[in-house]
């Protein structure tokens, strides 16, 4: 085999494994996977079938749709004897709005709709979360409006609402978004729980 | 009448410190985003019997086509939960409209006087001026 040969081959081999190692088959395997957000429908305008004439960011009405759901739910299962639902967080704001005050539902609504789409990748300005962290928001001290303390069983009754409140909404519970959003339910049992 | 030369200086750093404060108030209220669906009320129907699944399509229906009722509405066994807007219609003309639509015995959830009584923080009144003047501001800019 000539020198030249030898160069030659040595290119070919180098080239093959240079091209090979750049395949759209390795690019497919490290793209990182779409946020919780982008698979809820993400930044794309959608017209907001409350508010006619505007339009909103699907994955933020995916989860304002949830969020709306969650209360209804909670709303639902309020008896004033029974003990174990999650009565007695969410009466004084029913309270208030039943009085004709409903600020409070508003920014309830408002702030656990932005802090759920900023965290989950609804990065735009419309998602800015403006609320307190979730230690001070869970701790009566601090918070006013907490009239007690969550336990780890407020928390589980609170993570079985949103689950029945998304699978109302169009998430299957047998699905990896569902999985991916307990998840993201879930890191936030620490902050909540005190 | 002369006036002080030192009098005059504390008042005119007085005056334009309360513009330069004032013009901050007016920033933060102009910037501030407006909460979405401002006016949202959340209400709900006790009836005497659960819905089933036709009738739970049927209660949805006859609530949508109510003026003033959003579109999440939650129907769990006899109970119905639905959001509207309080400056269109309350709780009252809802529950009277969808009682006019059919033939259905249920009466309007009132918040039970022991939960009802729990402390809550006081919230801005829609009568003072600090919210009258924020809905101003805020009119303007947005």
């Amino acid at each position: 085999m000539t020198k030249f040969s030898k160069i030659a081959l040595c290119a070919l081999v180098m080239g093959t494994t240079i091209f090979a190692s750049c395949s759209s088959d390795d690019d497919e395997v490290m793209a990182p996977a779409p946020s919780i957000y982008a698979r809820l429908g993400g930044s794309t305008l959608v017209a907001d079938p409350d508010n006619p004439g505007q339009m909103i960011e699907a994955g933020r009405l995916s989860y304002r749709k949830v969020v709306n759901t969650t209360v209804g739910l909670i709303v639902a299962d309020i008896q004033s004897s029974a003990s174990g639902n999650l009565g007695v967080h969410f009466t004084p704001l029913l309270t208030e709005v039943g009085n004709g005050n409903t600020t409070n539902l508003a920014i309830l609504v408002d702030n656990l709709t932005d802090f759920f789409s900023f965290n989950t990748g609804g990065t735009n300005a419309v998602n800015t979360y403006t609320g307190r962290n979730m230690v001070d928001a869970h701790n009566p001290a601090v918070n006013a409006r907490m009239g007690t303390t969550s336990t780890n069983a407020d928390f589980t009754k609170f993570e079985g609402y949103v689950g029945a409140a998304a699978v109302q909404n169009g998430v299957a519970a047998n699905t990896q978004l569902y999985t991916d959003i307990v998840a993201v339910l879930e890191s936030l049992r620490d902050p909540v729980v005190q | 009448m002369r006036i002080h030369r030192k009098v005059k200086l504390a008042f005119f750093i007085t005056l334009g410190v309360a513009i330069v404060l004032f013009g901050i108030l007016v920033y933060h209220i102009a910037s501030m985003r407006p909460v979405e669906n401002a006016h949202i009320q959340v209400s709900r129907i006790d009836f005497d019997k659960p819905f089933d699944s036709l009738g739970t399509i049927e209660v949805k229906e006859k609530l949508h086509a109510i003026a003033g009722v959003k579109s999440e509405i939650i129907v769990k066994n006899n109970v119905v939960v639905y959001f509207h807007d309080n400056t269109v219609a309350d709780s009252k003309k809802i529950f009277a409209e969808l009682m006019a639509k059919g033939d259905y015995n249920a009466q309007r959830f009132i918040v039970p006087a022991n939960l009802a009584n729990a402390q809550v923080c006081p919230v801005m009144d829609r009568d003072g001026y600090k919210y009258k003047f924020a809905k101003l501001v805020q009119s303007v800019f947005n």
